[in-house]
């Protein structure tokens, strides 16, 4: 083992692999260009073959350079220009590593190195969340290891090497002690090694686990709001019809939650069914700003409660009744896990829930008009559960009156409710910008349909026909697009969508259709939020990503059947948009998704309360396994011990078993017997000390020498171990020269072979054969 | 051998700081954060660190080690000493550092480093890589004692901080041994042998007798018992008698070295500065008159090397101080005893201590200045080689001479240029214009 050489090779990779992965983590790809090759070329420029080191003045003068571009940054950030400084101490350490890499290194700088490294790592793991660092970091940790090993050992000898200088005279250069080494190093080397990181890695998952942590920490957001700065976010909780088209992140693949619904325990969820998460509840359109938002009357109607206290780690009742339902009301569980929130939204996949669990939630808002659910985030991945009604309740507006306005309930109005309480009557309802000619307009689409409605009226059996008459409408008329017609000025959005120029996105189909609802005297409303189409089968849930943001409108079609959704964007358009694609890169990105989501689920959005759900699960799973028969290891044991009951083989299922028990022992023989014989081989050659492939090649070689021994051996001629192949031919030519010839012949050859280097060419192994059928001859005829 | 006394303890080394300071550094990055990666790096460093010392405690636990010394060690030059080490264990022990301890070190007379003048430099060392489980090696560590005498050994230390260099572990076991230092030895000049052979008493160069098997001596008449080939059949037909031929044999010249260390107060002057003494950091720490001593007892040793090596015989005495008498001899083991005497040779015993002398000094040792160069002869008619001119002797391009000069330090660029300068400045001015001129 050439230690020096190899600790300079791993030490390169180690710091390469620290910048690589850092540069992603800062999301970075430029940085990672440029640095990646300033660092891969020092390389080339101090080891190569003419390399050698930059002199201390050029390096030390990039070092200043280094440091005064850090105070630059500095001050920006004391200046508030800057936004974050573990990102600028990151590059800062990266240049200053690039710099010493080009530099002469002894231990110290090696030393230096290493540390600014594990520096890097360090803030690089604070800044980043995904699975790619992730697996970079268990790379990096395993390349460290072995870093560090060879470290201690170069350290010690070049350590040995000074302790001997200081006793010489000081014009005498003492050399590095040998590396003096027994037999099998490498392979303990690796072993110790191996145990080391088993060792480390077993220790790290404790501490990992039982490590107490800040129940008020937040673990996710941090990593959210840290590049929220060039983030598009899809998601917008008001709509602004003046704008000319949807943001960047129409086509942005960050992945906002993960969500999936079950009925009875079952997964409803598919690839050939998708779900309208709604978000935001707009009821208010302002054709002065042409924006759709929240009115005054629903944020009136807010009630709050709270559900987990910060500071208090188990959480007071994390359960939520948002209305009081019958007992054998069927219920769909829906359990969504949000992963970049920027708003205090709540998405829920049906307009009516009925109860609501988390863990993650502090505070709680719920509003029993447009049913919107709004939080306090902690911060970090937020989990909720949401129960709701399988068939829409006649009475459920009434329930959610009730438990929100009872005097002993946990629901209390919030500050502004309390000061500006106002009427609900004209919810939802009455279109601001020529109405009657949207009227006219909606009455010629209904006119199509053979449909009419009574402005006045407040509710007619055919409103759900007719919001439906008019979505079909906008589907097969309107053209979808990611980009606005450009407005004139003056002009209202909605109005030059439905008589100008009938091509948009989601939001102007979503408000056409409020509108021509609104005109006909229907209330409609605005929803905003997430169609989830992306399912993951690995993992059995919905991925929604930032690209399927999406506006649909909610029509009240009167009491009992209450709000209902309708989605007037042409679908087949929508879906082509938000479609994941299709092929081998879509399997694998729906593979790397459910990595990801299980990375940031138990990893990096580790919490109290998943430390106190796992700590829970594993007292319950050492303590009582079998008696919990929910339990997954109670689970396993019963199925284990219910398996000769249910599993009945057939004749030949027996037969196929027998032969594959069989053949599966024999493989096994033979493997055994093989390693066996290779060893045994191997000793006999005495090769065990060599490095593996040499090892193998010269047991390949040598394989006439082991031959001519158990011949002799046959043959009663045993050579002990201790004795040479010279001393053992030595002895048989002694006993009978003229027999044993050939045994000394291809002992001389073993030994051309063994330590000559040389080749078993077609001459030598024509020889061998010859001497080999000589001595099998002469044996023979002793025998006889 | 005596009784191995074992002991052995954890280290805690500067690396250990190191790795603690980092440990609070990523911790308190972790709490301060709750980035949960930076608790999973704080986990993986805690358990590298538990892992450490969990290995280092087991390791080096069945470890025997056995030290092998060689016959004898010269001053000033590089010795080697080598360690049996045996593996015991289940554990393969990596990087592992042998070197020596006194365990009452700064007390007189027994830690080499610390006695004046010292034996050592330093501690010496020896690395070994790796020794597996029941395996055992061989580690060598060189060694330079400074100057003659007898180097004692107290204990082994064996030492090591694998795997992060975190936690060490150091076992100290008791094994005392000796070891003679022989006076350094320089490369005598050829011609100095050569020429001390023509102050012979006997006068001549190298002394021929019969009865050899080399080249022709002469005739003489035939005895009973001679080998018939060595009859001369042409002389004795010509005579009538039989006449045997007489073949020389070599017979190498024989001198008796007197060491006198009688005036070695008078020969305190005469020494060298300290910079041109055999290595500069053992003339740093000797008195002038310790210095004579030993360039004397290293110039005696060195006639006597040089002589045996050119297969004179030699005797060796000395007065001034408590010295056996050697008598005029030629074998290895004879210039082994001499080498060792001179090694254990205390001049402060015993003053004007004049032994009786088996044979007429030939070659005369004094500490002051000689007159070998001269060709004048001693008080007693024998020649007298003084160590005040050791540098003389010695020869020019061999091993002796760079031993005696200063080392001499590597200028940088600067440093020449700046030397250059100091020399034109401090040079007369026809110098400095005719080297300009030139």
């Amino acid at each position: 083992m050439n230690l020096t050489h190899q600790f300079r090779r791993l030490t390169f990779a180690q710091i390469l692999l620290g910048i690589v992965a850092f540069c992603i983590a800062a999301q970075s790809p430029g940085m990672l260009l440029v640095a990646g090759a300033v660092a891969a070329l020092s390389w080339y420029v101090t080891e190569g073959p003419t390399g050698h080191p930059l002199p201390r003045v050029v390096t030390n003068i990039a070092a200043m350079v280094v440091v005064t571009w850090l105070l630059s940054q500095l001050w920006l950030y004391h200046n508030g220009l800057l936004d974050d400084l573990v990102v600028t101490m990151g590059y800062f350490v990266m240049w200053l590593q690039i710099v010493l890499l080009y530099r002469e290194k002894i231990n110290r700088e090696y030393g230096e190195i290493l540390i600014l490294s594990g520096m890097l790592m360090v803030a690089a793991s604070i800044l980043s969340a995904s699975i790619v660092y992730g697996l970079l970091l268990a790379l990096y940790c395993v390349l460290a290891l072995a870093t560090a090993l060879l470290y201690q050992l170069k350290t010690s000898r070049e350590g040995v090497r000074q302790a001997n200088q200081q006793a010489v005279p000081i014009d005498r250069r003492v050399a590095l002690p040998e590396e003096v080494a027994g037999r099998g190093y490498r392979w303990q080397f690796r072993t110790v090694g191996g145990v080391l990181g088993m060792g480390c890695a077993v220790l790290a998952v404790l501490m990992f686990v039982l490590m107490p942590r800040r129940p008020d920490a937040d673990v996710l957001s941090r990593y959210q709001n840290r590049f929220a700065s060039h983030r598009q976010v899809g998601f917008n909780s008001q709509v602004n019809l003046g704008r000319g088209g949807l943001n960047a992140s129409a086509s942005s693949g960050e992945v906002v939650l993960n969500f999936k619904i079950t009925e009875d325990g079952r997964n409803i969820g598919g690839e050939d069914q998708h779900f309208l998460l709604r978000g935001a509840v707009m009821d208010r359109y302002y054709p002065e700003s042409r924006t759709w938002r929240r009115s005054d009357v629903a944020v009136a109607r807010d009630h709050g409660t709270l559900m987990n206290p910060r500071y208090q780690e188990v959480a007071s009742n994390p359960v939520v009744s948002l209305a009081e339902l019958p007992g054998d009301v069927p219920l769909r569980e829906a359990e969504i896990t949000l992963r970049s929130s920027d708003t205090n939204v709540l998405f829920t996949p049906y307009p009516l829930p009925a109860r609501l669990a988390s863990d993650s939630l502090e505070r709680l808002r719920f509003n029993e008009l447009d049913q919107q659910l709004q939080a306090s985030l902690r911060g970090g991945a937020v989990s909720y559960r949401l129960y709701l009604p399988r068939t829409p309740l006649d009475d459920l507006q009434q329930r959610y009156a009730d438990v929100l306005h009872h005097p002993a309930g946990r629901f209390r109005p919030t500050y502004r409710s309390r000061r500006r309480p106002r009427s609900i009557e004209n919810y939802a309802r009455g279109w601001p910008v020529q109405s009657q000619r949207v009227r006219r307009y909606a009455e010629s689409v209904l006119a199509e349909y053979n449909l009419s409605r009574d402005p006045e009226a407040d509710h007619t059996p055919q409103d759900a026909a007719i919001a439906g008459a008019l979505a079909q409408h906008l589907v097969e008329e309107f053209q979808y697009t990611l980009d606005n017609p450009p407005l004139e000025h003056g002009r209202d959005p909605v109005i030059h969508f439905l008589f100008r120029e009938p091509r948009g996105h989601c939001e102007l189909f979503a408000a056409a259709h409020a509108a021509m609802c609104r005109s006909l005297g229907m209330p409609a409303r605005l929803v905003t939020g997430y169609r989830a189409t992306e399912y993951n089968r690995l993992g059995d849930y919905y991925v929604v990503r930032q690209k399927n943001a999406h506006a649909w409108s909610e029509v009240y079609l009167g009491p009992g059947v209450e709000w209902r959704q309708f989605d007037p964007t042409p679908s087949a358009e929508v879906s082509a948009e938000h479609s994941p694609g299709s092929g081998w890169f879509s399997e694998l990105r729906q593979v790397y998704d459910y990595v990801d989501a299980t990375w940031v689920a138990w990893v990096v959005a580790y919490d109290p309360k998943t430390r106190r759900a796992l700590l829970d699960e594993a007292r319950d799973s050492i303590v009582a396994p079998a008696r919990k028969s929910e339990h997954w290891v109670g689970h396993v044991i019963s199925q284990i011990r219910e398996l000769p009951n249910r599993w009945q083989p057939s004749y030949l299922t027996y037969v196929v078993m027998a032969f594959f028990a069989v053949g599966l022992g024999l493989a096994v023989l033979i493997l055994t017997r093989t390693i066996i014989l290779r060893r045994r081989r191997l000793a006999a050659l005495q090769l065990t000390a060599l490095p593996r492939a040499r090892r193998r090649k010269l047991a390949r070689r040598l394989r006439f020498y082991i031959y001519m021994l158990e011949l002799l051996e046959r043959h009663g001629h045993v050579r002990p171990r201790w004795q040479s192949p010279q001393a053992f031919a030595q002895e048989l030519a002694e006993v009978d020269p003229m027999c044993f010839d050939p045994a000394v012949a291809l002992t001389e050859l073993f030994y051309e072979v063994r330590f000559g280097y040389r080749e078993v060419d077609a001459d030598r192994r024509q020889r061998i054969r010859a001497h080999l059928r000589q001595l099998e001859y002469t044996l023979a005829e002793m025998g006889g | 051998m005596a009784r191995q006394q074992r002991r052995s303890r954890l280290r805690f080394g500067l690396g250990g700081w190191g790795y603690l300071l980092v440990l609070i550094v990523v911790g308190t990055a972790a709490v301060y954060t709750q980035a949960n990666l930076l608790f999973w790096m704080l986990g993986l460093m805690a358990g590298a660190w538990l892992m450490s010392l969990m290995l280092t405690m087991a390791s080096l636990r069945h470890v025997t080690v056995e030290r092998l010394l060689p016959d004898h060690a010269v001053a000033g030059d590089a010795n080697v000493l080598r360690y049996q080490i045996t593996n015991g264990s289940w554990l393969p022990i990596f990087g592992l550092t042998v070197s020596e301890v006194w365990r009452n070190r700064g007390r007189k007379g027994t830690d080499p480093l610390t006695i004046n003048p010292p034996m050592l430099l330093a501690r010496p060392h020896g690395w070994v890589m790796h020794i597996g489980p029941r395996q055992g090696i061989q580690v060598e560590a060189p060694c330079w004692p400074l100057r003659r005498g007898r180097l004692n050994f107290e204990r082994i230390m064996l030492a090591s901080s694998f795997p992060f260099g975190v936690v060490g572990k150091v076992v100290q076991v008791t094994q005392s041994a000796e070891l003679t230092v022989y006076p350094h030895l320089f490369r005598l000049n050829r011609r100095l042998l050569f020429t001390l052979t023509d102050y012979d008493p006997s006068g001549q160069k190298q002394l021929e007798r019969g009865g050899g098997m080399e080249d022709f001596f002469g005739l003489r008449p035939y005895y009973y018992g001679d080998s018939l080939k060595m009859i001369d059949w042409r002389h004795s037909a010509r005579t009538g008698e039989l006449v045997s031929r007489e073949m020389t044999q070599p017979s190498p010249p024989r001198f008796m070295l007197l060491l006198d260390m009688r005036r070695l107060e008078e020969a305190v002057d005469q020494q060298p500065e300290p910079a041109d003494c055999a290595i500069a950091a053992l003339s740093a720490r000797l008195s002038a008159r310790q210095r004579a001593v030993e360039r004397a007892v290293s110039l005696t040793a060195s006639l006597v090397c040089e002589a045996h090596f050119r297969g004179y015989q030699v005797g060796l005495a000395a007065v001034g101080c408590r010295f056996p008498v050697f008598p005029v001899h030629h074998s290895l083991p004879h210039r082994a005893r001499i080498l060792k005497a001179l090694a254990e040779l205390d001049v402060d015993e015993a003053a004007n201590h004049e032994p009786a002398l088996p044979a007429r000094p030939s070659v005369m040792v004094v500490p002051g200045a000689g007159s070998a160069s001269s060709g004048r002869r001693g008080p007693m008619g024998a020649v007298m080689f003084g160590a005040a001119e050791l540098e003389t002797y010695v020869m020019p391009n061999e091993h002796g001479r760079q031993l005696l000069q200063a080392p001499q330090r590597t200028h940088t660029r600067r440093e020449q240029l700046r030397r250059q300068a100091r020399t034109l400045r401090d040079a007369p001015a026809e110098e400095v214009v005719g080297s300009v001129g030139g």
